[in-house]
C-alpha cells in the first residue's frame, strides 16, 4: 500500500490525484489517462511506416532504413510506457488489492 | 567436441542454480506455484522478458528475417515492444490486484468466479493447454535444430552428423524439469534472470563476432545490396501493408498465456511492474535487432578468402529449418564461441520452457484435481506431486510430437500466439466490461477455438495460411473477430452477472 494511503479507511483513502481510493481505475474518465490512449493511438498507426516500405537505405552504410524506424519506435514504446506510468499509474489499485473483502 | 562440452558444462549450471533456489523454496504449494507473491522488479522483468523471448526470438527471427527480410522486426518485435507493455499494464497489474486479494494462482480460477461458471473452466482448461503445447514444441524443435548444426565434429565419427534432436529434446526437458521440480515459480524465477542474461549478452556478442567476420557491418549489408535478387529484404516491399498492420493481434497473446499470467501474480507489489513495462521495448530491441540483421546478412554471406569454401554461400540454399542462425555461428566463430552462443541460445529456450511446465502443472492441479476434489484433502506435499505429476505428461507427449516431422518455428509460434491473442477479448472484457455474460463468454471461447482449429488444419497444420487471396491478411483477423463478435453480441442478448459478481470484481460498483 502506498504510504500515503495506508492509514486511511479505503472509502476516504485519496491517491496523489485526489481520486477515491474505493473507485475503480477502469470506470473513471480521467485526462492523464486520455492522453496516454491518444499517444498510443497515434503510436499504432505510426507503425504503419509506408514512406519506408520499398527504401533499401542503409543507415551508417549497414543499417536499413526500416530496420532503423522500428528500433526507434521501440525506444518510442519504452518513453510512451515511462510517461504512463508518471501521469497515469492506477496508484489505488494496491491499496484495494490489500483490502479485506467485503463483497463475498 | 568443444562446443557439445560447454553446453553440457552450461546444463550442469542450471542445475546447480537449481539446487541453490530450493534452499530458497519454502515448501508450500503457495510458494512453489507463485513465489509467494514475493518478486521484485528486476526478477520480475527479467522473468517476464525471458518468458516471452524463446526460440521463436532468435532462431525463428532469423529464420524468417534471412527468408523475408527485415520486415520480420515490425511485424513482431516493434509492435511487441509496444503492445506487450500496454497489456502489462491494462491487463497484468489489474488481474494481478484481483489475484492477491481473492488468492488467485490461475487465470481459470479468476474466469470461473467472474463468469460464475465451474463449466467455463473445464472448456478452457484443455483449449490453454492445446495452444501451449505448440509452443513448448518451438522450444524443443529449436533447441534440437541449433544444437544439431553446432555440434557437428567430423573429427568424431559420432558427432559427424551432430547431436540428434531427440537427444537434445530429451536433455533440454530432463533439465528443465530438474530445476522447476526443485524450487517451483522461485526456481523458475531465478534460472529465467539468468538465462536471459546470458542470451542478452551472447545475443550481442554473435552479432559482433559475425559482422567482423563479414568484414564488418557495413560489408555484411552491402554484400546483400549488391545481391540483386537478395537486396529487397533490406526493405518491406514483399510484405503487403495490411498484412504487416494484421500482425498486431498476434503480440495481444501475452494478455491470455497461462505461464505469464501466472509470473504476474509473484509480484510483490504493483509498482514490481513499472520496471517491466519500461524496459521490455528496450530489451525487446537489444535481442531483436541483431538476430534480424544477422537473417538478412545470411542470405547473401559468402565464406571468405582461403577458406575450403571460399566463394561459397555460408548458409546453403538448402538447409534444415530453423538452422540459419547455428550455421552461421558455427561457420564463422570458433568452436568455444560457437559453444557460448549455443548455450546462449538454449538460455533463451529454456527460459520460456520452465514456466510453461511450471503453469500447466498449476492450471491441472489448482483447475482440475482442486477444483474438482477440494483442496483440503490433500497434503502440501500431495499439491506439488500433483502438479509435477501432470508437468511429466505433458513433457512426454510434446517430446513425442517434436519427434515428428519437424516445422518451422517462426510460423509454429504465430499459430500458437494467434490462438492466445484470439482469446484476448475474454480478459479484457472480464475486467473492464460489467456486462460480458457467462453465455458471452462460452461463445467467444468455443467459436474462437473451432475457428483456430479449423483454419489450423487448413494450414497444414503450422503452415503459412493467409485470408483473402489479395489482401493476405493473417488467420488472426478472423479469429479476433469471431471472438470479439460472439463475446458481445451473445453478452448483449443473455443474462447479464449478478450484483455480487459485479460488485466483487468492479471496485465502485
Amino acid at each position: 500500500m502506498d504510504p500515503e494511503t495506508r492509514n486511511l479507511k479505503p472509502e476516504t483513502a485519496e491517491n496523489a490525484s485526489g481520486v477515491a481510493a474505493n473507485r475503480t481505475p477502469a470506470h473513471r474518465f480521467q485526462m492523464p489517462k486520455v492522453v496516454v490512449l491518444i499517444l498510443g493511438i497515434a503510436l499504432f498507426f505510426l507503425h504503419q511506416d509506408f514512406w519506408n516500405w520499398t527504401d533499401r537505405t542503409l543507415l551508417f552504410g549497414f543499417m536499413p532504413v526500416g530496420l532503423a524506424y522500428h528500433a526507434l519506435y521501440s525506444i518510442a514504446a519504452a518513453l510512451l510506457w515511462a510517461y504512463a506510468i508518471r501521469i497515469a499509474w492506477p496508484k489505488d489499485l494496491e491499496a484495494w488489492a490489500e483490502e479485506e473483502d467485503d463483497a463475498t | 567436441m568443444t562446443a557439445l562440452i560447454i553446453i553440457l558444462f552450461y546444463f550442469s549450471l542450471l542445475l546447480v542454480l537449481g539446487f541453490i533456489s530450493q534452499r530458497l523454496f519454502r515448501g508450500t504449494s503457495q510458494d512453489y506455484f507463485v513465489a509467494s507473491r514475493s518478486i521484485g522488479p528486476f526478477l520480475l522483468l527479467m522473468s517476464v522478458f525471458g518468458t516471452t523471448m524463446t526460440a521463436f526470438a532468435l532462431i525463428g527471427s532469423t529464420g524468417e528475417s534471412y527468408r523475408n527480410g527485415i520486415g520480420t522486426y515490425g511485424k513482431l518485435a516493434s509492435y511487441s515492444g509496444l503492445i506487450h507493455s500496454a497489456v502489462f499494464f491494462v491487463i497484468g497489474i489489474r488481474v494481478w490486484a484481483i489475484s492477491k486479494r481473492y488468492g488467485y494462482v490461475t487465470q481459470i480460477q479468476y474466469f470461473r468466479d467472474r463468469f460464475e461458471s465451474r463449466g467455463l473452466g473445464y472448456v478452457l482448461f484443455p483449449i490453454l493447454v492445446g495452444l501451449v503445447i505448440p509452443y513448448l514444441l518451438i522450444g524443443l524443435l529449436g533447441a534440437g535444430s541449433v544444437v544439431r548444426s553446432i555440434t557437428i565434429d567430423p573429427s568424431h565419427e559420432w558427432l559427424s552428423g551432430g547431436v540428434p534432436p531427440w537427444i537434445t529434446g530429451l536433455v533440454v526437458s530432463a533439465v528443465v524439469l530438474t530445476y522447476i521440480f526443485l524450487g517451483g515459480l522461485r526456481s523458475a524465477a531465478w534460472a529465467n534472470t539468468f538465462q536471459t542474461l546470458v542470451f542478452m549478452v551472447t545475443g550481442i556478442v554473435t552479432v559482433w563476432i559475425i559482422s567482423s567476420k563479414l568484414g564488418g557491418p557495413v560489408a555484411a549489408s552491402e554484400a546483400v545490396m549488391n545481391n540483386v535478387a537478395q537486396q529487397a529484404k533490406l526493405s518491406r516491399e514483399s510484405i503487403p501493408p495490411l498484412q504487416f498492420m494484421s500482425y498486431a493481434f498476434i503480440p495481444l497473446s501475452v494478455g491470455m498465456f497461462p505461464h505469464i499470467f501466472q509470473h504476474w501474480l509473484t509480484a510483490r507489489h504493483a509498482k514490481s511492474f513499472r520496471l517491466a513495462l519500461i524496459a521490455h521495448p528496450l530489451f525487446i530491441m537489444i535481442v531483436w535487432v541483431p538476430c534480424v540483421l544477422i537473417g538478412v546478412w545470411a542470405t547473401s554471406a559468402i565464406f571468405p578468402e582461403g577458406h575450403m569454401h571460399a566463394g561459397e554461400l555460408i548458409v546453403p540454399l538448402k538447409h534444415p529449418p530453423n538452422a540459419e542462425l547455428a550455421i552461421m555461428v558455427k561457420a564463422l566463430t570458433s568452436p568455444v564461441l560457437a559453444g557460448l552462443l549455443a548455450a546462449g541460445i538454449l538460455a533463451a529456450i529454456m527460459s520460456s520452457l520452465d514456466s510453461q511446465f511450471l503453469c500447466l502443472g498449476t492450471m491441472f492441479t489448482n483447475d482440475i484435481v482442486f477444483h474438482a476434489y477440494g483442496e483440503a484433502r490433500f497434503s502440501e506435499k500431495q499439491k506439488i506431486l500433483l502438479a509435477r505429476g501432470f508437468v511429466v505428461a505433458i513433457v512426454i507427449v510434446t517430446y513425442l510430437l517434436s519427434l515428428m516431422e519437424p516445422r518451422q518455428v517462426f510460423k509454429m509460434g504465430v499459430w500458437c500466439f494467434t490462438g492466445f491473442g484470439s482469446l484476448f477479448p475474454l480478459v479484457f472484457a472480464a475486467l473492464y466490461w460489467k456486462r460480458v455474460t457467462r453465455a458471452g463468454a462460452y461463445a467467444c471461447v468455443l467459436l474462437t477455438a473451432i475457428t483456430w482449429f479449423a483454419l489450423f488444419a487448413k494450414s497444414g497444420y503450422g503452415k503459412t495460411y493467409l485470408l483473402l487471396t489479395d489482401l493476405k491478411l493473417m488467420p488472426a483477423t478472423l479469429t479476433f473477430a469471431v471472438s470479439v463478435v460472439s463475446l458481445v453480441v451473445v453478452s448483449l442478448f443473455t443474462k447479464p452477472p449478478s450484483e455480487k459478481t459485479i460488485k466483487r470484481f468492479f471496485m465502485s460498483s
